[in-house]
């Protein structure tokens, strides 16, 4: 008996390995460039270049409203002194001390000309700001633009660190992840001389606003930041502006991973903001984050539309949802209203969160989304 | 050397042994008996450790066992079990010498050249230097146990405790190990403790033993309590019969299962029995084994049978080698030499004379062939004879009751003496001395019993079955006699 | 006696020439390891910056500080830890080996990975930062988390068996190892897919991103553990008959099967606190180890160090070169390797026709 138990779970242990092998590989690639809508490129700024207001702490300028519904208000915020994101300056000059991640006053001494990015809305962002030359090591997630498939890749989560150590970059863009649980790493940098900025992670459209400045900031490009930011809240506006005009309130349901194991986006997060922001109803509101749900708790929802997000893995999701047997009184499988859209739009904090948001409302309420 | 007192224990809480005392002297070989839960191998966990004792004290040359550390007591007791099972491919001289481990002091604990010594001195004593670098695993049954006997000796230890190290080894191996160890403990004097199921062997090997029922110690002695018949049926459980081994001077057991009855017949006793006789044979077949005492040149002394022959030799026999000679004719015949009682005589067998008395009890078959060509006065002054002539009186006589070792003697003086009368009255004359004769010099005589109904141990003059014996021996030799004179007058 | 004399020199040669091979061995995997990376580095500045760092010897100008970092306190660290978690999980499997008398024990046998895997994870989803140890937070939690494991599956052993009888023990490891899996699993199961992704990664084992730090942490449990069982390979020989027999022979068995637990569970405690569950590492290379020396464990437990601390560094090399710049859990490696090795093992010795 003894025999045979041990011979078992060490069969079970092997086919447990192997199970979880095939799950991470499974569950972490998203390196095939996915080119769905024609999206705006994030650095074109539509609106009047007016300087933002300079003055701190919280400058806030309203603009004059006029009745044109094509100015729509905007506002540059900053942190403030001791907050995360907060700059020391914002003319672009050097040297310029930001609180990061790490909750500690961090000083660039000079522009950086060589930036490592391990989070591939850093390196999205970081292209939208002109720095694409600048950029010499991505994680193995980045994959847009299409220039950042040809940099080096640095690692991920668990970062290449001999390669970065090799680089010699003069940034380094990491996570408040790489914070926690590396921070030992991190000062082994910040000991050769690579300027560590900690970056936390962003779960709505104004902690990305920071995020943009942020990086901005440290890379001397402030200016750009602003702009983008600008742009993405008239954009924005625009949209909760056209939002009123919606009659009937659509619900949504979101999937953000396919059956059997179907995880939504709750409260507190991206989609939530940009549901809200187009008019529409987020079906799984009431929760809070990202939460699973099984396919009755959904069906009783009764969405009225519905969203993918996979699709940059699982081949025809549309499909997979009509498929699905029990769903037929669902009023998204009834009319037909099952969209896949870029995951990349609607999760990663950069500037194409925009794009996202408008491609929902033109999912959602076509009529009124031009 | 191994002294215990008021022992008790048991598995838990359970009592199994309970208040048992007993001594084992120094350089004996002393053996546990007794019969499946009778508690030895309670005793023997106890003695060694294993189990906890709940009662009682166990004293190893005069220390107490518990004031003995375990190293002390590893150097002076070593313990042999039955065939543990490895895992791993330890050599021979592997296995033989973790035996040393008590021995290896230090903090290095290397192997000293007294390890190697004790070590080869062990594995030649055991004869299993040959194996030293096979893995164990791969010997045979009884191989492993003398390496296991290897090991327990390289201890070099005062004590060797055992048990059922025989347990799984056929009879050349269990010999072979019980010689080992009687070796040692005579040239070392090795006291040995064993637990042996064999009685048989255990009576060949043990000085002294001792018996145990139900957790207590029925006896202890001399492996001569073993003669005991009615004390090992009520601890067996079995019916043992106790007799001696020809050649050793230790009681041996036989041990009766439980066979059929013998059936009755109804057409009596000589129904029992088939005859086929020709010119060369009397064939006597009997249903079932008969016991039998004979002094017949096939199957002499106490012994079973179930055929009965009388061959005819000429008179002018070379009997060189009667027995190969009765051998070759029964395996001709086809009949089974371990079966039979075979005769030989140079008399006519057409003058046989069968008899029967057939009764409710102790029914007779007398079947008599008589020549008294040589008769002999054994009382007479003269040198015994060797030259042979025609005549013997060969007796089979058969009865239908039960009869002891002692009756079948007694029913062989009984047969004995009905000869003789018969010679007496029949004025036979010894030829050399020119008395009255007493029998002939080659008589033979075979007393067959079918051991049914109550044992009795007598089959005198005084007896129902020894005067009906008498009787029909009387008769029958009578007429024998009366067939062989009417025949040599006639030449 | 002559032939058995010759014989005996022949293998006491046999011996020491598998104990400087062995070493041999372990020094050029060390070296590999040092060398091949996904960064090159010339190789005099490799030897220049360890000798300089270790023992102040010093004859180069002018070695890049971000290369001399990258060898000293990324490379060296990362093979040294591969070299004594493989030699510390070797160890221990040899000593499970012949302690539960079965040889498809594992270091993992009796429960103490478990634990130390769920203080992991534990740590990993709740982010815990005990005392401000930041990321040593998770090393020491899983430690405590081992020890915690040991004692509960040491006192349910005691609950129903006094005698701490072997059976008893590996039983009550694989019901809490079971238990706590079954929690781990439950962890998974309620995390978001970032988190998972990270405890499995975590789960699978890896020696990279840790430093000195790591290292200072796991060595004085690896040479206590080591040191225990180093001493009781005696031991470890007479229990292979059987506890009983053990006894016989004037072992303490009960005490001294505690010591050998101990020493195993800090051996594989702290190697699973600080990389990771490795696995087929403290089953398959004892096995290998006894196809030479035989299983007389005064050289299976020194030779199974020495081979297992080469075999993970080897490990490690392949894991981060393979497909790099992206780094394959080693336990993976490991995994791949050890299990087609270890059934040829079992076919050999079970297709030898007597077991």
């Amino acid at each position: 008996m003894k025999l045979q138990m041990s011979k078992f779970s060490k069969w079970a242990s092997l086919l447990f390995v192997i199970l979880m092998v095939v799950a991470m590989v499974a569950g972490c690639g998203n390196n095939a460039p996915e080119v769905t809508e024609p999206a705006n490129q994030g650095g074109e700024v539509s609106a009047p270049t007016e300087k933002p207001a300079v003055e701190e702490p919280k400058a806030e300028e309203p603009k004059a409203e006029e009745p044109k519904a094509e100015e729509p208000v905007v506002q540059i915020s900053r942190p403030a002194s001791g907050e995360y994101g907060w700059l020391s300056n914002t003319d672009g000059q050097f040297p310029i001390t930001i609180i990061d991640g790490s909750g500690q006053e961090i000083t660039i001494e000079e522009k950086p000309q060589t930036i490592v990015s391990v989070q591939a809305s850093h390196t999205e962002i970081s292209f939208a700001l002109g720095l694409g030359e600048q950029i010499v090591g991505v994680s193995d997630y980045c994959n847009y633009p299409e220039e950042a498939l040809t940099k080096e890749k640095i690692g991920a989560q668990e970062m290449n660190v001999e390669k970065i150590i090799n680089m010699m970059p003069d940034l380094a863009l990491v996570t408040d992840y790489h914070y926690k649980n590396h921070a030992a790493i991190l000062d082994q940098f910040k000991e050769i001389g690579i300027n560590v900025v900690v970056i936390n992670s962003a779960d709505s459209f104004a902690h990305t606003y920071t995020t943009i400045q942020l990086i901005g900031g440290v890379t001397g490009t402030i200016v750009k930041a602003d702009d983008i930011v600008i742009d993405m809240q008239q954009r924005l506006a625009e949209v909760i502006k056209k939002a009123e005009q919606v009659t009937e309130v659509a619900k949504v349901w979101v999937e953000v991973s396919p059956a059997p194991d179907i995880y939504t986006t709750g409260s507190g997060t991206f989609m939530h903001e940009m549901l809200e922001a187009v008019g529409a109803t987020n079906a799984a509101g009431h929760l809070e984050g990202w939460n699973k749900l099984t396919e009755e708790e959904i069906v009783v929802l009764m969405p009225d539309v519905i969203v993918t997000t996979y699709g940059y893995y699982v081949e025809n999701p549309e499909d997979g949802v009509y498929a699905r047997t029990g769903w037929a009184e669902v009023p998204a499988i009834k009319n037909k209203r099952v969209y896949d859209v870029d995951s990349d739009t609607v999760t990663r904090s950069g500037p194409r969160l925009i794009d996202g948001v408008e491609l929902l409302g033109q999912i959602i309420y076509p009529e009124v989304f031009k | 050397m191994i002294k215990v007192e008021r022992l008790s224990g048991g598995y838990g809480k359970e009592q199994v042994v309970d208040n048992v005392s007993f001594e084992v002297r120094k350089g004996e070989f002393f053996a546990l008996l007794g019969p499946n839960g009778s508690g030895k191998s309670t005793i023997f966990k106890l003695i060694t450790g294993v189990l906890p004792r709940l009662g009682g004290e166990v004293e190893l040359d005069g220390k107490s066992m518990t004031a003995l550390s375990m190293t002390e007591k590893a150097r002076m007791l070593a313990v042999l079990t039955q065939e543990e099972k490895v895992f791993f491919d330890f050599t021979v001289e592997e296995i033989v010498m973790l035996g040393r481990y008590p021995h290896q002091r230090g903090f290095l604990k290397s192997i000293s050249s007294e390890d190697q010594a004790a070590v080869e001195r062990s594995m030649s004593i055991c004869k299993v230097e040959l194996y030293r670098y096979k893995p164990f695993i791969e010997l045979s049954g009884g191989e492993k146990q003398r390496v296991l006997l290897a090991k327990a000796l390289a201890q070099e230890p005062q004590v060797l405790l055992l048990d059922e190290p025989t347990n799984h080894l056929d009879i050349r191996h269990t010999f072979d190990m019980l010689n080992l160890l009687k070796e040692w403990q005579q040239t070392n004097e090795l006291t040995v403790f064993a637990i042996l199921h064999d009685l048989n062997v255990a009576s060949l090997y043990a000085d002294r033993v001792a018996l145990l029922k139900d957790g207590q110690i029925i006896e202890i002695g001399s492996v001569h309590i073993l003669r005991k018949e009615k004390q090992l049926e009520e601890v067996y459980g079995v019916r043992v019969n106790s007799g001696s081994h020809p050649e050793i001077a230790k009681p041996q057991l036989f041990l009766s299962p439980n066979t059929e009855e013998i059936s009755t017949s109804d057409g009596g006793f000589s129904t029992m029995f088939e005859l086929n006789r020709d010119e060369n044979v009397i064939h006597l077949r009997s249903r079932h084994s008969l016991r039998t005492i004979s002094n017949g040149v096939i199957g002499e002394g106490l012994s079973w049978a179930k055929h009965f022959c009388n061959f005819h030799v000429d008179k002018n026999y070379n009997c060189s080698d009667p027995q190969q000679d009765i051998r070759n004719w029964l395996e001709e015949r086809g009949i089974p030499v371990e079966e039979t009682i075979g005769m030989m005589t140079a008399v006519q067998l057409e003058d046989m004379v069968m008899l029967t008395h057939e009764a409710n009890d102790y029914s007779c078959l007398a079947v008599i062939t008589a020549g008294v060509g040589n008769a002999v006065d054994i009382s007479a002054e003269a040198e015994p004879e060797i030259i042979r002539r025609i005549g013997t009186i060969n007796t089979m006589l058969f009865i239908d009751g039960h009869l002891t070792d002692g009756a079948l003697v007694n029913a062989m003086l009984s047969a004995t003496e009905a000869k003789t009368k018969v010679i007496h009255d029949m004025h036979i004359i010894d030829k050399l001395t020119g008395t009255i004769a007493t029998g002939t010099s080659t008589d033979s005589l075979l007393i067959a019993c079918t051991q049914r109904g109550i044992p009795t141990p007598y089959a005198g003059s005084g007896t129902v079955v020894g005067k009906r014996l008498g009787q029909l021996i009387y008769q029958a030799t009578k007429q024998a006699i009366g067939k062989y004179q009417k025949r040599t007058a006639k030449v | 006696m002559d032939k058995s004399s010759i014989r005996k020199s022949s293998s006491n040669r046999i011996l020491i020439g598998m104990y400087i091979f062995s070493g041999a061995f372990l020094f050029l995997a060390a070296l590999l390891g040092l060398l091949v990376s996904s960064v090159t580095v010339p190789v005099p500045s490799i030897i220049h910056i360890i000798l300089q760092n270790s023992i102040g010897l010093s004859w180069m100008e002018d070695i890049p500080r971000n290369l001399e970092m990258i060898i000293w306190n990324i490379r060296f660290p990362r093979v040294l830890l591969a070299l004594f978690i493989g030699a510390a999980l070797s160890l221990a499997g040899a000593a499970f080996q012949g302690l539960l008398r079965n040889p498809l024990a594992d270091p993992y046998t009796i429960g103490v990975s478990s634990g130390a895997s769920l203080g992991s994870v534990l740590v990993l989803y709740f982010q815990i930062n005990l005392l401000g140890l930041g990321s040593f937070s998770l090393p020491v939690v899983a430690i405590i988390g081992g020890f915690v494991a040991l004692m509960i599956v040491f006192g349910m052993t005691r609950l129903s068996n006094r005698g701490m009888a072997i059976e008893t023990i590996i039983l009550a490891g694989i019901i809490i190892s079971a238990f706590i899996g079954a929690i781990v699993s439950l962890i998974i199961a309620i995390s978001s897919q970032e988190d998972m992704r990270q405890i499995l990664y975590w789960l699978m084992g890896s020696v990279g991103m840790r430093g000195w730090s790591h290292l200072q942490l796991f060595i004085p449990f690896f040479l206590i553990g080591a040191a225990i069982l180093l001493l009781h390979h005696r031991e470890l020989n007479a229990l292979a008959m059987g506890e009983e027999s053990a006894q016989h022979l004037g072992l303490d068995v009960k005490k001294r099967k505690i010591w050998i637990l101990v020493g195993a569970s800090l051996l594989t405690g702290a190697s699973v606190a600080v990389s990771g569950s490795i696995g087929f590492v403290g089953l398959v290379i004892p096995h290998l180890v006894r196809l030479i020396t035989g299983p007389n464990h005064r050289h299976v437990l020194p030779l199974s160090m020495l081979t297992g601390g080469a075999y993970l560094v080897l490990a490690d090399l392949i894991a981060r070169t393979i497909i790099a710049p992206k780094e394959l859990p080693i336990g993976v490696i490991t995994a791949l390797v050890g299990a087609p090795v270890f059934a040829i093992l079992l076919m050999r010795r079970f297709g030898r026709g007597k077991s």
